[in-house]
């Protein structure tokens, strides 16, 4: 890796995004309203620009299957759904007026209606079907786990039956059960979600330190 | 200016100097030896039998967002990781002929992928190999979404290997149940307890937590994710000593009627 020092093309891209991180970082802390104000800017730029790769986004998308419903293909019926729910998303979302106190409005953010409406009725039975498929697949991943015989699978098999075995309601009756169960909620399994935040957390500091003072440019096209 | 914004601070300017001496350090080559991970061992064969196959290894790094907030499931950090770890197996498949294929549920991931993989192949001077169809935007700020089109994506090709490494909650079952059950051979990676337990008893090959964090180290002996890991690894150590003092402290407080440390 060449150091920026060397290119200058590097040293400014490093240069604006370890400032830009710095501000808003200060702001973080509570630097005062002059490095508010920037790092505001700083934050709305950023949303802007994520915007406009959203866009970019649905563009590619509409097109790549806007070329796969011309050809006819196996999934073209896929990618004509996929359209036709792309269009009838944005229309709702944007274009479809609906009536209010004050007359005719169109709708400002995803919870107003009728886009709200279109993903009542559609978007959430699907996710909602999705997920109660979980619980097959669990089955079946269990049952694959355990024909293995990998100890760390079968231990995890063997935990999660238990968890489930000792919360059923007549056994949640015993006092003894039932605080063991709380005990093990608070301490041991509290304590291993700890420790891989905790794993996490040092790692998102590293990264970040690391891109602001310019080691990783993964945004920098060498 | 508060008091924790203070120790924000200067726990910042600490760790920028843990940086710099293990940038150092790494640079210098004075590295030291690794535990191996099997899930990376298998990634890398992976890609040495697509090279001769022609199948594609496919690549994720979760379904995170870019910028992703506090309270929300993913995160900034484990998409980095991801994209870092594919940045790393890019280069391989680059220098080796590997085919690749990488999808992401975020549309500034796709084209932060779309940089990533295409600089990987041109630092080896294979820009002439790079197709940008390689990577693909399969859903958008929606896990569930992005574990269904993996799943539907799994039964219809013909794969060597898969990733999915990143942000993922318990719907990644539904992609690698499918996977499992069409016998790819997947590695799979989360910080999440809810995906952890479902990742292991499906595939052998898991990066669990920091392991996440630890892979671009373990497939490149190039310096700066050599001194990432450093640090990663020194600080760690940090805070799992500064947890054992304040445990002592507080089981001999009580006999020296020494004063509590504030939330133990």
């Amino acid at each position: 890796m060449s150091s920026p020092l060397r290119n200058p093309r590097q040293l400014i891209t490093v240069l604006i995004a370890g400032v830009s991180g710095l501000i808003v970082l200060l702001d973080f802390v509570g630097a005062g309203p002059a490095v508010s104000t920037i790092a505001v800017v700083l934050v709305r730029w950023a949303a802007l620009i994520t915007a406009i790769a959203v866009a970019i986004g649905v563009l590619s998308v509409f097109f790549v299957h806007l070329r796969r419903a011309r050809s006819r293909s196996a999934e073209a019926g896929y990618s004509l759904v996929l359209l036709a729910g792309m269009i009838v998303v944005i229309v709702a979302g944007i274009f479809y007026p609906t009536r209010t106190a004050t007359g005719l409005s169109l709708p400002t953010t995803l919870a107003d209606p009728p886009i709200r409406t279109v993903f009542r009725l559609i978007y959430e039975p699907l996710a909602a079907s999705l997920l109660a498929l979980l619980s097959f697949f669990a089955l079946s991943a269990m049952l694959r786990a355990m024909r293995s015989g990998r100890i760390e699978a079968v231990f995890v098999v063997a935990v999660a039956l238990i968890a489930l075995i000792i919360q059923l309601p007549p056994l949640t009756l015993v006092p003894i059960i039932g605080q063991t169960v709380q005990w093990v909620n608070d301490y041991l399994v509290a304590a291993g979600a700890r420790g891989l935040l905790l794993g996490s957390a040092i790692g998102a500091l590293v990264a970040g330190v690391r891109l602001l003072i310019g080691f990783d440019m993964p945004y920098a096209d060498r | 200016m508060t008091l924790p914004a203070i120790f924000l601070i200067v726990t910042l300017i600490f760790v920028v100097a843990l940086v710099w001496l293990h940038h150092a350090r790494a640079l210098s080559g004075r590295l030291p030896e690794r535990r191996s991970l099997p899930a990376l061992d298998m990634l890398r064969s992976a890609l040495a039998r697509s090279a001769e196959t022609g199948r594609p290894v496919h690549l994720s790094p979760g379904a995170s967002t870019i910028g992703a907030g506090e309270g929300q499931r993913a995160s900034t950090a484990e998409l980095l990781a991801g994209l870092s770890m594919i940045g790393q197996a890019a280069s391989q498949a680059a220098a080796g002929g590997a085919a690749i294929e990488v999808s992401s549920a975020d549309a500034v991931a796709h084209l932060a992928l779309r940089g990533v993989v295409r600089q990987a192949y041109q630092t080896l001077g294979q820009s002439q190999s790079f197709d940008p169809r390689q990577i693909e935007l399969w859903a958008h700020a929606d896990a569930m979404a992005y574990a269904t089109a993996v799943a539907a994506h799994y039964r219809q090709a013909q794969l060597e290997a898969s990733v999915l490494s990143g942000a993922f909650g318990q719907e990644v079952l539904l992609a690698a149940e499918t996977g499992a059950q069409r016998a790819i051979p997947q590695v799979l990676g989360s910080t999440h307890p809810s995906a952890l337990g479902l990742m292991i008893i499906t595939t052998p090959h898991v990066l669990a937590g920091e392991e996440l964090y630890a892979a671009e180290a373990h497939l490149t002996t190039a310096p700066a994710p050599q001194a990432r890991l450093l640090t990663h690894d020194t600080l760690r150590t940090i805070v799992i000593w500064l947890m054992l003092i304040a445990f002592g402290y507080g089981l001999i407080r009580v006999a020296f009627g020494w004063p509590a440390l504030p939330g133990w």
